[in-house]
C-alpha cells in the first residue's frame, strides 16, 4: 500500500496525502508505442506481401505466420498496453487512492510485456491455436490468467480502498472489461496439452465456431471497446476542460452495451453450419447495438460543446473527435454488415478488413494517441517537445486511414460481386478464382500506402516522446493531493484502529439517504454488488446461446460416414495450422448457388464433428478448401506448395518449398491420438499405439503415387506426404455419405 | 442425462426470456437515469474528472 505512517497521522487530523503511480503509467505509454510500431509494421509487411508475393521472406516470414502475430501485436500489445496506461492513470485520480500495490502493477507490466514478447516468439514459429486472437499456445494462455488475475485483484483492492464514495462512469467501464475479458479468455481456451507447445479444444466443429466468435466478437468489445469508453469519459472532458454532456446518458450507454454486445458473436457465422437460429439472434442484437453505441459517441462528442473552437489548435483534442467519430461509423457499420443479405457478399472479402481497420486505426488509435498526447507532458513534468508534430501525425494518420478503408472497401464489394456474377447462360462468370483477386491488386497497393502513412504518424509520435523525454526534469516526482478523510469508509489496510461500530439508527438514517438517492447512486457506491450485476449482464447473452447449442443433439445431426482423421492426415492438418493456411482459405460453403457452383455441395454441421480446432476461416484470399479432397491429383498439391505459379500461373499465394524437404516428424504422434481420444474422438487403443506406423504406411502410398504421376522420388518422409493426405481427405466424407444418402441424417 | 433433460426443457423459450430480463432492466435503467435520481448529484459526477487528481500542471507550467 502507497500510504505511509505520516498519511496515518493526517488521517487524525481529518487530511490525506495520496501519492499517484505515474511510473508505472509512463512504462505503459512508451510500450504503447514501441509496440504499435512493430504491429503495425507488421501490418505493412502482410500488406506488401499479399500485393507483391515475392516479399514472403522463408518459412518463418510468411503471411500465414506472420498474420496473427499482427492482430496480436495490435490488439494485445498497443490497444492493450494504451488501455493500461488509461486505467492505471485515471483510476488512481477517479478514486484518489495510489495504486493497491506498487510490486503487482509492476508484475503487470512486465508480466504482460513478457507475454507479447513470447507471443512474437512462438507464432512466426507456428505455434499456434489458428483461433483469430486466441492464437497463443497453451503455457502462454495461462501466463495471461495469471497477469489478469494480478491485474484484477490490483483494480478492485484499488477500489475497495477508494476515498471516493461514488465510481464514476469510465470505472465501470473498467469494471466490465477486466470481469468480461477474464470469462471470454477462460472458456475460449480451454484446451488438452498434448506438447509443450500444443494443444486442442475440448470443443471440435460448430461447438468451436460457436465460441470462438463469442470470444473473438467480444474481445473487440470488451478489450477494444469498454476500455476505450472508460478511456474517452475520462480524458475526453480533461482535454475539453468541460463536464460530460449527460450523466444520465453515461448510464443508459453502459448498461445497453454490456448487455446486447454480448450476444452478438453469432453475425460472424452467417450461412455457415451453424444453426440458423443461433445466427439470426446475433443479428438481431448486433442491429439492437447500433443504440448504445452511438449513445456512447454523442454522449463523447457533445462533451465538447462550446468548445469546438478548440479544435483549431489542440492536436489532442482532433485525435479525440475523429476518433470517435470513427467509433460512430465503425458502429453504423457492424450491424449494417451483421444484416444477413448484406453478410452474404462481405462476409470473406475485405470489406470485414477495411471494417476493422476503421476501428482499430481510428478509434483506438486515435484515442490512444490523443490519450496519450494529453498525457506526455503531465507524465514527463514538461511541453510536449512539439504540438506541430502533434498536428502533422494527427493529418497524416487521417489520410492514411481514409486510404486504407476505402480501397478494403472496393476491394471487397469488387470481389463480392464477382464471386456471385454469373453470365447469360447460367454459369459463373469468373470460374477461376484468381480472375477474382487480380482485380484487388490496384487496391491492395493503395491499402499499402495509407497504412504506410499512418505509420508515418506513429513515428512522428515517437519522435515527439523521445524528445520530450529529453528535456524532462532528471528526477520525476510522483504528483500528490491532499483529500479528506472518507467518512463513509469503514475500513482500511493501514487504519490505526477501527472506528466504533454504528448504531441502528444511523444506519437506518444511512439507508434512507441511499433510497432517495435511488438504487444506480446506490451502486455506483458499491462496486462489489456492481462487478456482480455487469457478470449476470454479460454471462447472460453467452449463456442462452452456447448451452442449447451444446447440450441439444439436434443442432449439430451426425453423419454416419464422416469419420477421424488417420494419423497421417491429422499430422497435415496439424502442418496446415502451423503454416497458417487458414487465414487465406476458408473451409465452409455457404449454401449459396455461387458457392455451391464454384466449391461443391454446401458445409454441413455433422461434417466438423473431429475438428480441433474448426478451421472454417473468416476470409478468402484464396478459394474455399472444403471440397478440394480428390479434386487434383496428389502432384497437383506438390508442386502447388513448391511454387503456387506452377499450377495457377498469377497466384499470390507464398511458396512453401521447406515442406518437400523437411522431415515428417511423427514422435508424439500417439500423444496427439491420445488427447483426442480422452476429447471422444474414437481411436482405439491400438490406433494410438500404431500410430507411427499407420502413418508411415501411408505416407510411403502417397509418394508412391506422387511418383508414378512423374513427381520427385522420395518423398515418404516428408512433410509434404502428411499435407497431402490432409487436403485429399477435405470433403470426402460427405462424397462418401452422397453414394449412400441414407447415411447422411440431415 | 444433461443432455437429455436440456433437450426436453423446452428451450425454445430461453433467448426469448433473455429478452424479456433485458427489456425489464432496461426498463428499470431508464426510469431510474431519466427520474430517480437528484440534478444535484449528476451534476457532481459529471465534473467528477474535472474535480478529482491534482491541479493541471500543463495549465499553470508548461502552457
Amino acid at each position: 500500500m502507497a500510504t505511509t505512517t505520516a498519511d496515518n497521522q493526517e488521517r487524525a487530523t481529518g487530511v490525506e496525502r495520496v501519492v499517484f503511480d505515474d511510473g508505472v503509467v509512463r512504462w505503459f505509454v512508451i510500450a504503447t508505442l514501441v509496440w504499435g510500431f512493430i504491429g503495425m509494421a507488421v501490418g505493412a509487411l502482410l500488406a506488401l506481401q499479399l500485393a507483391w508475393w515475392p516479399s514472403n521472406m522463408g518459412e518463418y516470414l510468411t503471411f500465414g505466420r506472420l498474420r496473427p502475430l499482427h492482430t496480436n501485436a495490435v490488439i494485445f500489445a498497443f490497444a492493450g498496453n494504451a488501455i493500461f496506461a488509461a486505467i492505471y492513470y485515471s483510476t488512481q485520480r477517479l478514486l484518489q487512492t495510489r495504486m493497491f500495490s506498487d510490486l503487482m502493477s509492476r508484475l503487470h507490466f512486465f508480466g504482460w510485456q513478457a507475454i507479447i514478447a513470447s507471443a512474437a516468439i512462438t507464432l512466426p514459429m507456428g505455434f499456434t491455436q489458428t483461433k483469430e486472437y486466441a492464437e497463443l499456445e497453451w503455457p502462454i494462455d495461462i501466463a495471461i490468467t495469471v497477469v489478469w488475475v494480478i491485474f484484477a485483484v490490483n483494480f478492485f483492492m484499488t477500489l475497495r480502498y477508494r476515498r471516493t464514495k461514488h465510481m464514476y462512469v469510465a470505472i465501470w467501464f473498467y469494471i466490465a472489461t477486466i470481469v468480461t475479458v477474464a470469462i471470454l479468455h477462460i472458456f475460449n481456451n480451454l484446451v488438452v496439452p498434448v506438447a509443450a507447445l500444443k494443444s486442442y479444444p475440448v470443443y471440435a466443429g460448430v461447438h468451436d465456431a460457436l465460441v470462438q466468435w463469442w470470444y473473438g466478437h467480444n474481445a473487440v468489445a470488451f478489450f477494444l471497446t469498454t476500455p476505450f469508453l472508460g478511456l474517452m469519459y475520462y480524458f475526453m472532458p480533461k482535454a475539453a476542460e468541460r463536464p460530460v454532456f449527460s450523466y444520465k446518458l453515461s448510464i443508459v450507454h453502459f448498461w445497453s452495451l454490456v448487455f446486447i454486445y454480448i450476444w452478438a458473436g453469432p453475425h460472424h457465422l452467417h450461412y455457415t453450419a451453424l444453426p440458423e437460429w443461433a445466427s439470426t439472434l446475433g443479428m438481431v442484437f448486433s442491429i439492437m447495438l447500433w443504440m448504445p453505441s452511438w449513445g456512447g459517441m454523442i454522449n463523447g462528442l457533445l462533451t465538447l460543446r462550446g468548445a469546438w473552437d478548440k479544435l483549431r489548435t489542440s492536436p489532442i483534442l482532433k485525435f479525440f473527435v475523429v476518433g470517435i467519430t470513427f467509433y460512430g461509423m465503425a458502429t453504423f457499420e457492424g450491424p449494417m454488415l451483421s444484416i444477413k443479405a448484406v453478410n452474404s457478399l462481405s462476409h470473406y472479402t475485405d470489406w470485414t478488413i477495411g471494417h476493422v481497420h476503421a476501428g482499430a486505426l481510428g478509434w483506438n488509435g486515435f484515442m490512444a494517441f490523443g490519450m496519450i498526447y494529453w498525457l506526455i507532458p503531465r507524465l514527463w513534468q514538461t511541453e510536449l517537445y512539439s504540438n506541430k508534430l502533434a498536428n502533422a501525425h494527427f493529418w497524416i494518420g487521417t489520410i492514411g486511414i481514409i486510404l486504407y478503408v476505402v480501397a478494403m472497401w472496393s476491394a471487397g464489394i469488387t470481389q463480392g460481386l464477382m464471386w456471385r456474377a454469373f453470365d447469360e447462360t447460367g454459369r459463373l462468370m469468373y470460374p477461376d478464382f484468381i480472375e477474382t483477386v487480380i482485380q484487388l491488386m490496384p487496391m491492395y497497393w493503395v491499402r499499402l500506402i495509407g497504412g504506410s502513412l499512418y505509420i508515418v504518424g506513429v513515428v512522428l509520435a515517437v519522435i515527439n516522446l523521445v524528445m520530450t523525454m529529453a528535456r524532462a526534469p532528471k528526477n520525476l516526482e510522483d504528483p500528490s493531493i491532499e483529500v479528506p478523510t472518507p467518512t463513509w469508509r469503514i475500513s482500511s489496510p493501514d487504519a490505526p484502529s477501527r472506528p466504533m461500530p454504528r448504531r441502528y439508527d444511523d444506519l437506518l438514517a444511512e439507508l434512507d439517504v441511499r433510497v432517495r438517492e435511488g438504487w444506480h447512486r446506490m451502486l455506483e457506491g458499491w462496486p462489489l454488488v456492481f462487478t456482480v450485476l455487469t457478470t449476470v449482464a454479460v454471462a447472460i447473452g453467452g449463456l442462452a446461446e452456447l448451452i442449447p447449442l451444446m447440450l441439444v443433439d439436434s443442432n449439430v445431426p451426425t453423419i454416419e460416414t464422416v469419420k477421424p482423421y488417420t494419423p497421417l492426415e491429422l499430422e497435415g492438418r496439424d502442418i496446415y495450422i502451423r503454416e497458417g493456411c487458414v487465414s487465406c482459405h476458408s473451409q465452409m460453403v455457404r449454401p449459396m448457388r455461387d458457392e455451391i457452383e464454384r466449391y461443391g455441395d454446401y458445409s454441413k454441421p455433422g461434417e466438423g464433428i473431429y475438428d480441433r480446432p474448426f478451421l472454417w476461416g473468416s476470409k478468402r484470399t484464396g478459394p474455399d478448401l472444403a471440397r478440394v479432397g480428390g479434386k487434383y491429383p496428389h502432384l497437383w498439391h506438390v508442386r502447388h506448395m513448391k511454387d503456387p505459379r506452377l499450377t495457377s500461373p498469377k497466384s499470390v499465394m507464398p511458396p512453401y518449398p521447406w515442406l518437400l524437404e523437411k522431415e515428417l516428424d511423427l514422435d508424439g504422434l500417439d500423444k496427439k491420438l491420445e488427447g483426442l481420444a480422452m476429447l471422444g474422438t474414437p481411436y482405439s487403443i491400438k490406433t494410438i499405439n500404431g500410430a507411427q506406423n499407420v502413418a508411415r504406411d501411408q505416407a510411403k502410398e502417397i509418394a508412391k503415387e506422387i511418383e508414378e504421376q512423374g513427381g520427385p522420388a522420395g518423398l515418404e518422409d516428408k512433410e509434404i506426404t502428411a499435407l497431402v493426405a490432409y487436403l485429399q481427405r477435405l470433403g470426402h466424407d460427405l462424397k462418401e455419405a452422397k453414394k449412400n444418402p441414407r447415411r447422411l441424417n440431415q | 442425462m444433461i443432455r437429455d433433460v436440456m433437450q426436453t426443457a423446452g428451450l425454445e423459450g430461453f433467448a426469448e426470456f433473455g429478452i424479456v430480463v433485458f427489456v425489464l432492466a432496461f426498463a428499470m435503467i431508464l426510469t431510474n437515469a431519466f427520474f430517480g435520481m437528484k440534478k444535484d448529484e449528476f451534476e457532481r459526477m459529471r465534473h467528477m474528472p474535472l474535480d478529482g487528481g491534482e491541479s493541471d500542471p500543463v495549465d499553470s507550467e508548461y502552457a
